[in-house]
């Protein structure tokens, strides 16, 4: 078609996204690097390497973040670790989108079997949650599988409840009552008509659920469930580095903690982003 | 014409969007005298809603408002009232009436309470029970047969004509000698909106106010105002008596919309 | 027989505000459409002409009652074979982006009901009706590759229009199409519309609050007030002679454009505003 043409490229489109939302661009580039690194290197020292007569370096030429109590370099430590942090945290929000959306419309109806489940969700979410999670993962024999499992319970009721206020208000719609006029089937109501529209806040849950996910997964490991040493996590750095903090050895648990930060961070940015363009794209 | 109330000369409103400055309004002069209806009509995007904005000191800070004056008789230059001044002018001197009167209303006020804040807010130093008395008595002039249980209720128990009548006491408690009213009759029921312009009308008519209305409806025009001025894409087109404008359009623009007006005659002409 | 029947329809919501009493939105409404006519139903907010027009297509349930299209009572369909009635009857919004989904583009959205009711057809023979329904109602063949946000107002309602005529309907409820446009958009609607009225022979149920629309584009009038049909006439007939006290009051409430027909508005004993 002519149009085409005349459209701006994709990498143009691409371009002008990045530079309107800066601070979401920095963060996925941010958290693409940490995850090629983590998985590609090449790490300046084996993440698994210690070395006694190196312990406790505050961060120098050779080891730029420092050692940590049994000389493991914590930069490597600290860039390994997104591996597993990551793609944990990851899976538990997928495991969650992919459970909490049906779920979720499942609940939209306005009938009183839907009140019920919002009910339970109520019930559910009133208990603490973490504790439920420990309980769980140290249940089970510290099975990473369950951590994942342990994350997606926690954003299940989340993407239910998200799901069911964008879809009530969307069942009112004046295109979807257009649709129920022109004798669309169910199946396609929710398909081509509603699923479309609930697709943006979905993408914004994600990436808050993601950023969620990797704090629930750095407290478990830093209370010592879930990912255990010498695979290095952020949270069980920093329970190592904790116990050093008050002796002026901050950067043991400094730098993975600013790892965590650094990638909630990014992945709220990127929400906000997402959430800004599907906003005006209705427009 | 007779003493004029409102003087706006060269007004001009540009807004700074992503996609570049917008000229809204482009220089347009306005003469409201005293006792008089002036009408601004125009269809949808002609900023119409943005010239009175403008008047009023109501734009964002991404618009700059210019204009050789608006005059505001009694008062000054309203484009050099610094903005805090021109809270006073507003609601004081000039009473604004927009098109949503569930949006102008507190809806966690009573609205007792609001006509109360009008008085506090202007400093009047006018007492809860005197503030009442004349709450009472405007409501009983905007042709509210209950104006104590109005009073005590909130703003979502009214209907639309109630609320937007309601907003018209408000706008006129403090006796402005202006009233700019935005599409004040839009969304309404037409017979409703049959009072509420017979109500605005009536105002003019005892006491010598005078009314700024903006409104797409060329039946309210018709009806209502004294004299009118079209705009079209920032500019005034045509201006003249309603008489003058509605049975004579000279511009192109105005032969257009009020052709675009269903008439009867045509009807008659269609059935034979 | 008529083609559009519609017996003794009533209608009950509940209150919105908690222990409000409920609203009669229709008290035993009664009405004809023939087939290539236009019958308007005019009213003001809360009269339930907005109900009556969802309820003829059986958008919402009545309470009792009954519509027949065709001589088909539509209650009595199975949810299937109501859905494949729909191709016969079908509705053009008052809100025109609100009606089209914003995520479709206007090619998918005015194609949708020959996919529901012409699934025999291949795409390619889809894609040449959308571009002839598109041309239909004055819009490019290549407005189907925008979305509904990148259009005007006016184009949008005629993609509304579009997708309402293109499962070849005989009946198309019009809930208030022209009253969010602009003056001179509003005149153009109302063209197209009475002109592809001619070209299908469409009857429409014009549901309107405006007097001068519903003068230019209807054969006969029902008036409604407060849930029931206070008065049914030829258009000329009812502007001629009202015969009830409220139509009386709506024509009075007309502005007239032209300054010399002055207008004296005359209050309706019933009217809430006065007794409120």
């Amino acid at each position: 078609m002519a149009d085409t043409q005349l459209a701006p490229s994709r990498a143009a489109v691409l371009w002008r996204v990045a530079k309107e939302h800066k601070a979401a661009t920095l963060g996925g580039t941010f958290i693409v690097v940490l995850v090629l690194w983590s998985l590609f290197g090449p790490l300046p020292y084996d993440s698994a390497a210690t070395d006694g007569s190196a312990s406790r370096q505050s961060p120098n030429a050779t080891h730029w973040f420092g050692t940590d109590g049994i000389g493991g370099d914590v930069f490597s430590r600290t860039i390994d670790a997104a591996r597993i942090d990551l793609s944990l945290a990851l899976a538990g929000a997928a495991v969650a989108l992919v459970i909490g959306v049906p779920l979720g419309l499942a609940a939209s109806t306005k009938g009183r079997g839907s009140q019920r489940i919002v009910r339970a969700l109520d019930a559910f979410q009133a208990f603490p949650l973490l504790i439920l999670a420990l309980a769980l993962v140290t249940l089970s024999g510290n099975k990473l599988y369950m951590v994942v499992v342990a994350i997606s319970l926690q954003n299940i009721p989340r993407y239910m409840r998200l799901l069911r206020s964008e879809v009530l208000a969307l069942r009112e719609s004046r295109f979807m009552e257009a649709a129920t006029a022109m004798g669309a089937t169910t199946p396609r109501l929710i398909f081509r008509h509603l699923l479309p529209n609930v697709w943006g806040v979905i993408l914004v849950q994600t990436s808050l659920t993601i950023a969620n996910s990797i704090v629930v997964l750095s407290s478990l490991s830093f209370l010592g469930v879930g990912v255990s040493p010498p695979t290095p996590s952020w949270g069980s750095m920093i329970r190592e580095g904790a116990g050093n903090m008050s002796s002026g050895q901050w950067w043991i648990a400094a730098f993975p903690g600013v790892a965590v930060l650094l990638c909630v961070l990014a992945f709220n940015q990127i929400a906000d982003a997402i959430g800004d363009r599907t906003a005006r794209s209705y427009r | 014409m007779t003493e004029t109330v409102l003087d706006v000369k060269g007004l001009t409103v540009d807004i700074a969007t992503p996609d570049g400055v917008v000229h809204a309004v482009r220089g347009i002069d306005l003469q409201v005298g005293r006792g008089e209806i002036l009408g601004v009509v125009g269809e949808s995007g002609c900023g119409k809603s943005t010239t009175i904005k403008g008047i009023l000191g109501l734009l964002g800070p991404n618009s700059t408002v210019g204009a050789d004056h608006i005059e505001l008789a009694g008062h000054g230059d309203l484009l050099r009232t610094p903005a805090k001044k021109m809270r006073h002018v507003r609601g004081r001197r000039i009473g604004f009436v927009a098109q949503n009167p569930f949006g102008s209303l507190n809806p966690i006020y009573s609205i007792e309470r609001q006509f109360h804040e009008l008085q506090k807010a202007h400093g009047t130093k006018v007492s809860k029970k005197e503030s009442r008395e004349i709450a009472l008595g405007m409501l009983a002039g905007v042709g509210i047969v209950n104006p104590a249980r109005v009073l005590d209720g909130y703003a979502h128990q009214l209907s639309g004509g109630m609320a937007q009548r309601v907003v018209i006491a408000l706008a006129t408690t403090l006796s402005p000698q202006l009233l700019i009213a935005d599409e004040p009759t839009t969304g309404l029921d037409v017979t409703v909106q049959a009072q509420i312009m017979d109500l605005i009308s009536g105002l003019v008519r005892s006491e010598q106010r005078s009314v700024l209305l903006v409104t797409h409806d060329l039946g309210v025009i018709a009806q209502y105002a004294d004299r009118v001025v079209v705009m079209l894409e920032g500019k005034v087109v045509e201006h003249g008596s309603v008489t003058d404008v509605m049975v004579d359009p000279q511009h192109e623009y105005t032969q257009k919309l009020i052709s675009s007006v269903p008439k009867r005659e045509e009807l008659h002409d269609v059935i034979g | 027989m008529s083609l559009v029947e519609v017996d003794q329809a009533s209608k009950t919501f509940a209150s919105r505000q908690r222990g409000g009493d409920p609203v009669h939105a229709l008290r035993g409404v009664s009405l004809r459409v023939e087939a290539g006519e236009t019958l308007a139903v005019i009213g003001e907010s809360g009269s339930g002409k907005s109900t009556l027009g969802r309820a003829v297509l059986r958008l919402l349930d009545l309470d009792s009652g009954a519509v027949r299209l065709d001589g088909v009572d539509l209650a009595g369909l199975s949810p299937k074979e109501l859905r494949a009635k729909r191709a016969d009857m079908q509705i053009v919004f008052q809100e025109p982006y609100e009606s089209l989904n914003p995520r479709m583009s206007i090619g998918a959205i005015v194609a949708e009901p020959l996919q529901i009711h012409r699934s025999e057809l291949g795409s390619s023979e889809i894609r040449t009706r959308v571009k002839a329904a598109l041309e239909r109602v004055g819009l490019s063949g290549n407005t189907a590759s925008r979305l509904p946000g990148e259009l005007s107002g006016g184009q949008q309602q005629r993609v509304g229009v579009a997708r309402a005529i293109i499962s070849e309907p005989r009946f198309v409820v019009l809930d208030e199409p022209t009253s969010s446009l602009d003056l001179s958009i509003r005149a153009q609607i109302l063209a197209l519309l009475a002109e592809i009225q001619q070209d299908l022979g469409l009857a429409y149920l014009f549901v309107s609050h405006d007097m001068h629309t519903v003068e230019k584009v209807s054969d006969r009038i029902a008036v409604m007030y407060l849930g029931e049909i206070v008065e049914t006439a030829p258009t000329l007939d009812l502007f001629r002679s009202p015969q009830h006290a409220y139509t009386r009051t709506l024509l009075s409430a007309r502005l007239s454009a032209d300054p010399r027909e002055k207008h004296a508005y005359r209050a309706f004993e019933g009217d809430r505003e006065v007794t409120a």
